[in-house]
């Protein structure tokens, strides 16, 4: 083994495997699926990159760079099974993050749900403590220190672990929050604190209290993982990791733990970080690239413009709407467990219940006995005899399950499969049609990029309906968010609330706020600014670029028109309103600019196929339908392409016409 | 009973199901999104729908429950007005009168023709709550208006728009009568772009399906009218009555009460307004656009599940007396129908809850106060704030009803404190649950919210619309009723005015408004 190679690894933990790659410097890849052991989160990834490293014969000391992507806070949010926490207010609005903002997801329910679960700051947890700021952050009454002790001495003693310090306005003064959280620290050393102004920078305060009392509700467990986990490295002689975070880049561990609820859409990010090289480098141009990942109870929509990653502001994870900066996935209800159910009026409904993987499809032979997606698959023959992982499939049981949906239907068995497999590739066309226009995304241009175990199972029928001809598999695509670790750089980021009418008066105050963030980066650093704006009146901000070398008030307000026209369908004659700067800056560049990778097809003689047909690899199964054919290019990737030529009914948007 | 449907097109149903629902919600999110109008954008007062050539609903995009069904009667007056052979492709239809299927004057809404190869295919429909369309009061919605003529521009069914052109002599009425008319013409093309990609969606989705199409959309009518009737054969067989009142017509200070009593027989339903108050002189009177949503909110209640289409109306009758404030007579004001349409609707949750109490709800507090500050801060500079104060939910068999909630018709959200308190000179001093509000019972009702507000500087007006303050959201199976609203003054120097359902005061530096609405009834007897 040469000893001047130098490795980078990714590790990525799932639910059933711990997937890890390594690249070096000159082309060389290995990988390695390790079935996830049963134990602490930290062991056990540790333990599966010793056997990882033991298979790839890499030596720990050729080991540069650990990146690491986890779904230990996405799972944590999903279970919520976690200890609740305390949670301080100002005086007299302790109900606040259960009020939340009053309106309910399901319009057409006669019995709606809480907004916020009770059960994470239950009310014995919740307190008030006097003493308030105004909206410009003058203090109109002050703490009383003797109050704030005893305060601080019944949150040490109530048991809680965390607290979340939500306090009014506090993003404009944060004295108060950080006069509590110095009275929690003096009283109790080891609680774990999150205060608000240093979780979120914009006023809204029941977003922002949210999103600070989830933080701190994942902040013992993510402390104690990240802990042992960089102990357990530094034991084997390698260096700290660098860790995925949802608006996928590369955070240290300190950052991290500071603010753990950036990782809530870690994992999803983690493999939108993977597709994303496959909209760079591949071709001249940039292609706008829509990811469409398919696992085993719901299909994730992904978007790459220009080359990156699309981000926003919302995450939904188990029912709770989560104001947090990450990559903008839509998820549809369907994934290869969905189930197939006739309804009263003798009407075929797909999902939203899934088998998930356990039971799973009857052809599992699991224990599952209801109707799925897989067993429809199955019944028209578009899956191999034994799926990757060594899982025989049952044939003759997903002929009898979806037989039974035939019978109820009144037609053959195939046409019950086919029309389950239908309904598939509707649902997910037509949330990618959703997604995309909500972006200002025409998606008959697009190029599909298929994942997960289902991916390329759908995406050729989708892109039909969208109207779009080409559909690429990743090579080793079930390694596509442990590479995605090593495609993203090591980033920062700073942000500032802003409130300013755009007009050139603004600009002394805009340019204070981009000091106080430019201070936070290495004086020679490139840093990528953007704006959140919107029109007097609204209150769904639009964001932008702002070029901070030839950006004028005019030039702006022209941009934002432009967004808002492309997106929104026309501009405002009226002033935008800016509330919001970012500066986003890289601090080391991603080890993988390109893809890597191996795929080798399984059934394939030759490597272009015409469909109809199934094309099976190592790791995954294609649908190539009717009029498309299958190709594989150097690097491993197959691409599904469309025979004839496009269809002329093409989607115009809004704007665009 | 199930749909019937040749073997062969059986694969095709859910596939043109999924893609109507989702090309109307896109449509939705296109209007919504393109919307000028400040109550269309931030609470979606706007709906999108698509139509068979006959007028039937194909389905509705995923809106506010209050505009449920709202553009069926809407299409229905355009098509009598107007003979769909002769409608051409680029032409629209427009109207907002409440005697000729529109809700009330703001509500502007645009009927499309939809064509392939020459041949009518279907119709888009778009509506939205306009800044203002004219009338005695800037927005349109005068609260002491006792005539249509008070509330604005009328528009009867006619032909808008003209090889994809709106009509010029249209436009220079619309530049004429409103006080904002850049916003109605932009709103206006907002829904003209809805209804256009609404059209090509409907196109591409036709041509997708070929000449089966319209089969598959019957098809799905049919399943919705079978799985309604399935969920009405589910339930018992019943008669029940409920009464309720709003506080006031907003002009006088009479009680105005709404009856209803459901009729349920096998796999029908009747729902009858009959009993409920005349016409009011105040604007409080309900279009029959505006009163079938709430019957359909029901009927849709019942059946998630099912396809969002006319095949839900088809077990229904429903009857709205003319010459009531559920159906008044040319010329009543009709613009503040929302508290009524949300009291309608719950009383049909109560009734309901007599005939099927096992898997009834109480009934929703009911109340979305309505409450509008004005006034100079201490610099001299002018604010102005809108915001709606929600309730509670009722109580049900599964469980507790939700505390500070948007219950049934409508769906507002709060104001942020930190927005408020940035924008104008109000300080919100609490904001929490109006405690122990909720309906006793096996289940809690919902508690109401309670929020308190002092002007920090300066002087203003404050228009308070609540309702409430007399008759308490009842209990279903048992469970007691919830607490009345209250709202109150507490002047700076200690004196306390009590506030009715319908109040407007002055208020200077100092001044705290205190505001607790009400809670919902609560389910079951008590252990």
């Amino acid at each position: 083994m040469n000893a001047a190679v130098s490795w980078s690894i990714g590790i990525d933990v799932g639910g059933t495997y711990v997937d890890v790659v390594a690249v070096d410097g000159a082309g060389g890849y290995r990988r390695q699926k390790i079935p996830r052991i049963d134990s602490d989160p930290a062991v056990s990834v540790l333990a599966a990159l010793d056997d990882s490293l033991q298979a790839m014969a890499i030596a720990p000391a050729a080991i540069t760079q650990v990146a690491h992507g986890s779904t230990l806070v996405t799972n944590m949010l999903l279970e919520r099974r976690a200890p609740p926490i305390a949670v301080v207010t100002n005086r007299g609005f302790s109900d606040l993050l259960l009020i939340g903002r009053q309106n309910r997801a399901d319009l057409y329910t006669l019995t709606p749900a809480p907004q916020t679960p009770k059960d994470l700051f239950p009310d014995a947890l919740r307190f008030e403590i006097a003493g308030r700021c105004d909206a410009s952050g003058t203090e109109v009454e002050p703490l009383d220190p003797a109050a704030l002790t005893e305060l601080a001495n019944r949150i040490a003693a109530s048991g809680a672990a965390a607290v979340a310090v939500c306090l009014l306005h506090s993003i404009r003064n944060p004295a108060h929050e950080m006069a509590v959280g110095e009275a929690l620290e003096a009283a109790k050393p080891d609680l774990f604190v999150s205060l608000s102004h240093q979780v979120d920078v914009a006023p809204g305060e029941y977003e922002r209290f949210l999103a600070t009392a989830l933080d701190a509700y994942v902040k013992p467990s993510t402390r104690h993982y990240l802990d042992a986990l960089a102990a357990g490295l530094l034991a084997r002689g390698l260096p700290e990791p660098a860790i995925v975070t949802s608006d996928a880049g590369l955070r240290s561990p300190a950052a991290v733990a500071a603010n753990p609820l950036s990782l809530a859409l870690a994992g999803p990010a983690a493999a939108m970080s993977g597709f994303h090289l496959h909209g760079i480098g591949r071709h001249e141009e940039p292609v706008t690239c829509i990811s469409v990942e398919t696992g085993g109870t719901t299909t994730d929509i992904g978007l790459i413009e220009q080359g990156s990653v699309v981000c926003g502001r919302k995450v939904e994870i188990g029912g709770l709407s989560i104001s947090l900066r990450a990559t903008d996935i839509l998820s549809v209800p369907v994934g290869g467990g969905s189930v197939v159910q006739i309804n009263q009026a003798g009407a075929l409904r797909l999902g939203p219940q899934s088998m998930g993987s356990l039971p799973g499809p009857a052809a599992y032979g699991r224990g599952g006995t209801l109707p799925t997606l897989t067993d429809a698959l199955v019944v028209l023959g578009r899956l191999p005899a034994t799926l990757a992982g060594g899982l025989a499939l049952d044939t003759a049981a997903a002929r009898r399950v979806m037989g039974d949906i035939a019978e109820t239907l009144g037609c053959d068995v195939v046409a019950a499969a086919t029309a389950v497999v239908a309904a598939a590739a509707t649902t997910i066309a037509e949330g990618v049609k959703a997604h995309a226009y909500r972006h200002g995304i025409d998606p008959t241009g697009v190029r599909l990029i298929a994942g997960g175990g289902g991916g390329a199972q759908h995406a050729a029928e989708v892109a039909e309906l969208l109207g779009s001809d080409s559909v690429l598999i990743p090579a080793d695509s079930g390694m596509v968010s442990a590479l995605g670790c090593l495609a993203a750089p090591e980033s920062a980021a700073s942000e500032c609330a802003l409130d300013l009418a755009l007009s050139d008066a603004a600009w002394p105050a805009l340019m204070k706020a981009v000091q106080a963030i430019a201070v936070q980066a290495d004086p020679d650093t490139a840093i990528a600014w953007s704006l959140e704006a919107v029109y007097q009146g609204q209150s769904a901000a639009l964001e932008f670029p702002f070029h901070l070398d030839r950006d004028d008030a005019v030039t702006l307000a022209r941009r934002f028109d432009q967004v808002h026209e492309r997106i929104r369908g026309h501009a405002f004659a009226r002033t935008a309103r800016l509330l919001r700067l970012r500066g986003q800056w890289v601090k080391r560049p991603a080890v993988l600019q390109k893809t890597v990778g191996a795929e080798t097809l399984v059934t394939a003689g030759e490597s272009d196929r015409i469909g109809p047909v199934a094309i099976f690899t190592e790791t995954t199964s294609l649908w190539i339908p009717a009029g498309w054919f299958c190709r594989q290019e150097a690097d491993g990737t197959l691409e599904m392409r469309h025979t004839r030529e496009p269809e002329t009914h093409r989607h115009k948007l809004k704007g665009a016409a | 009973m199930t749909v019937r449907l040749p073997s062969a097109l059986m694969p095709r149903l859910e596939p043109v199901r999924l893609t109507l629902q989702a090309a109307a919600d896109r449509m939705q999110d296109s209007l919504i999104g393109g919307a000028y109008s400040a109550i269309a954008r931030e609470a979606g007062d706007g709906a999108a729908a698509l139509f068979l050539p006959d007028g039937r609903l194909l389905v509705q995009a995923r809106s506010l429950p209050l505009l449920l069904g709202s553009l069926i009667p809407a299409v229905e007056a355009v098509l009598k007005q107007f003979s769909a052979a002769a409608m051409r492709e680029g032409e629209g239809y427009l109207l907002n009168d409440p005697f000729m299927g529109g809700t009330h004057l703001p509500d502007l809404t645009l009927v499309r023709p939809v064509f392939l190869r020459d041949i009518l295919i279907g119709f888009t429909a778009a509506s939205l709550h306009h800044q203002d369309v004219g009338g005695i009061t800037p927005g349109s919605i005068p609260p002491h208006a006792t005539s249509i003529f008070q509330e604005g521009l009328r528009l009867p069914p006619v032909q808008s728009h003209r090889d994809d052109r709106l009509d010029p002599v249209l436009k220079v009425l619309f530049e004429a009568n409103s006080r904002t008319p850049d916003l109605l013409l932009g709103d206006l093309s907002s829904q003209w772009s809805a209804t256009s990609m609404g059209g090509r969606e409907l196109q591409q989705l036709a041509i997708r399906e070929g000449e089966y199409f319209p089969v598959l959309c019957n098809a799905l009518i049919d399943q919705t009218e079978i799985l309604t009737r399935q969920a009405l054969l589910s339930c018992p067989d019943g008669i029940a009555s409920w009464k309720d009142a709003l506080d006031s017509d907003g002009v006088g200070d009479e009680p105005v009460p709404i009856r209803v009593t459901l009729e349920k027989r096998g796999d029908r339903l009747r729902i009858d307004f009959t009993g409920s108050a005349p016409q009011t002189r105040g604007p409080v009177n309900a279009a029959p656009a505006a009163v079938l949503s709430a019957a359909l909110y029901f009927m849709r209640s019942l059946v998630p599940d099912a396809p969002n289409n006319a095949g839900c109306l088809l077990p229904l009758d429903l009857l709205l007396p003319e010459g009531s404030v559920v159906n008044p007579r040319w010329p009543a004001a009709v613009n503040a129908r929302t508290g009524t349409v949300k009291l309608a609707c719950n009383a049909i949750i109560g009734a309901w809850s007599r005939i099927a109490p096992d898997t009834a709800v109480a009934a929703n507090a009911g109340v979305a106060a309505v409450i509008a500050f004005a006034g100079k801060s201490a610099d001299g500079r002018d604010f102005a704030l809108t915001e709606v104060v929600a309730s509670g939910a009722g109580a049900h068999a599964g469980g507790d009803g939700t505390s500070g909630v948007s219950t049934d018709v409508s769906n507002a959200r709060n104001t942020p404190i930190e927005i408020v308190e940035a924008r104008t000179p109000i300080r919100i001093e609490h904001y929490g649950f109006a405690t122990d509000s909720g309906g006793g019972g096996r289940h809690r009702g919902g508690d109401g919210l309670r929020r308190v507000y002092r002007l920090a500087d300066g002087s203003g007006t404050v228009s308070y619309r609540g309702e409430r303050h007399r008759l308490a959201a009842r209990g279903a199976a048992g469970g007691a009723a919830g607490a009345v609203s209250r709202a109150w003054i507490e002047r700076a120097d200690g004196r306390i005015e009590a506030l009715g359902a319908k109040a407007q005061f002055e208020w200077q530096a100092g001044d705290r408004l205190h505001v607790e609405t009400a809670g919902a009834g609560g389910w079951g007897e008590s252990e």
